[in-house]
């Protein structure tokens, strides 16, 4: 039984959009999972990871999330993030890399130029990636 | 009389910058869909975030965010212009600048100091040039804006706003009304002003499914106080990719009427020639008559 819609959007795309069982998310205050018909609720996500479970028993799904909201509905649920990507498709090594430039080229910054750009932001999403897909 | 040579010269040089004109209306044209397809992906992101924003402001009431206070004294007015990299693309960014400079004249009037932000090189070229130096400037994203550009900005205007040397954020772009229109726009990104929010859910109500009792987590205002900055940055996220949409449009329109125009004119000018032709042909014919006329005699 799937009554429960799921959707992921990022400022740049909808990134899933389907029916799931369950739903789970990292909220500021620990993780949440919602079934249909859960209280409608509007909740800060933490940095980490979503997991979609679309059949009773079934594999998950999961989604490294950046930045996010969630508002839940009682057939309907929608995350919003900052960044968001599915942990399959992070490549760890080239996060990896990713992760030692910026900071090199962090710590040439002063803060007050680190504050006009979003290299701190950056830093600390190539971390989740890394903590998630660890 | 011209000479046949210099307009067939002329002729050569508009069919050529027609080609030109020509193959800019099609990539602008191809280009639209693109931009198009990128607010329409951006589409879902905002609303809900706005629908969110609504409910919890709603509920939230009373909330002292530093975000929705207004200032009394305006005394620092940041302005966000969002213009294109390249022009030929009609009055696509003087429109713009023009009235940015009109803001401008009025706030300074008003007795206060104007920051600018500009996104894309016509706004950088166009402030250094009046020796006003943009407290923030980019390049070569006017195409393809991207989320990091908006926050950017955002996190600059939130942090002067905060810390109260900004009394006033205004982000100034085209809106892509449809393909071939645009709009000029003039948004007022802070203070949030949450009672135009609440109209705008009001009217939408119907769609709005959040209803009722609402648990919030944290609670209201914690949630408040994390949505109003992603607000700010998907409105700024918004205007730039609306107005890198606009701007294809606003070239295509352009370049298509440039087209047109060369059309027009090589016609013209083809006629010219033919006449041009005749006459010295009518005349060489008239002179060789008039000679052996001249002969027989």
């Amino acid at each position: 039984m799937a009554g429960l819609v799921c959707d992921i959007v990022t400022p740049a795309a909808k990134l899933y959009s389907d029916d799931a069982y369950m739903v789970v998310v990292p909220g500021v205050e620990g993780e949440m999972g919602f079934l249909q018909g859960h209280v409608p609720l509007v909740s800060v996500l933490a940095d980490g990871v979503a997991r979609i479970i679309a059949e009773q028993g079934g594999e998950s799904l999961a989604f490294a999330l950046q930045g996010g909201y969630v508002e839940v509905t009682g057939a309907k649920v929608i995350i919003l993030a900052d960044r968001a990507i599915p942990v399959k498709e992070i490549d760890t090594t080239a996060v990896r890399e990713e992760l030692s430039a910026l900071e090199s080229q962090r710590s040439g910054m002063s803060d007050e130029d680190a504050a006009k750009s979003t290299i701190d932001a950056d830093i600390a999403w190539c971390k989740v990636q890394l903590h998630v897909a660890a | 009389m011209p000479n046949l040579h210099d307009i067939e010269r002329r002729i050569n040089s508009v069919a050529s910058t027609k080609q030109i004109t020509r193959t800019m209306e099609m990539v602008a044209a191809a280009k639209i869909r693109r931009a198009t397809e990128r607010v329409e992906a951006a589409t879902p992101y905002s609303s809900s975030m706005m629908e969110m924003l609504a409910n919890v402001a709603e509920r939230a009431g009373g909330s002292e965010n530093a975000l929705l206070r207004k200032h009394d004294e305006k005394k620092n007015v940041l302005v966000v212009v969002v213009v294109s990299d390249r022009g030929l693309a009609g009055g696509f960014n003087s429109n713009v600048l023009r009235h940015v400079e009109h803001l401008m004249k009025d706030r300074q009037a008003a007795g206060a100091q104007v920051h600018v932000v500009a996104c894309g090189k016509k706004a950088g070229g166009y402030f250094n040039y009046r020796k006003i130096e943009p407290v923030m400037e980019f390049k070569d994203l006017s195409a393809d804006p991207t989320v990091d550009e908006a926050s950017t900005i955002t996190a600059f205007a939130i942090n002067g706003y905060e810390s109260g040397e900004l009394d006033e954020v205004i982000v100034v772009y085209n809106h892509a009304k449809n393909a071939a229109e645009q709009q000029l726009r003039e948004e007022l990104v802070l203070p949030i002003d949450t009672e135009a929010l609440l109209a705008d859910n009001k009217e939408g109500e119907a769609a709005s499914a959040l209803s009722g009792d609402v648990v919030f987590e944290p609670d209201a205002d914690g949630v408040l106080d994390r949505l109003l900055p992603a607000y700010v940055r998907t409105t700024i996220y918004h205007a730039l990719i609306d107005s890198a949409a606009a701007e294809q449009g606003a070239r295509r329109t352009a370049m298509k009427s440039a087209t047109d125009n060369a059309n027009e004119m090589v016609e013209t000018l083809t006629r010219l020639y033919n006449r041009v032709r005749q006459g010295a042909i009518t005349t060489e014919i008239s002179e060789i008559v008039g000679g052996a006329a001249a002969l027989e005699e």
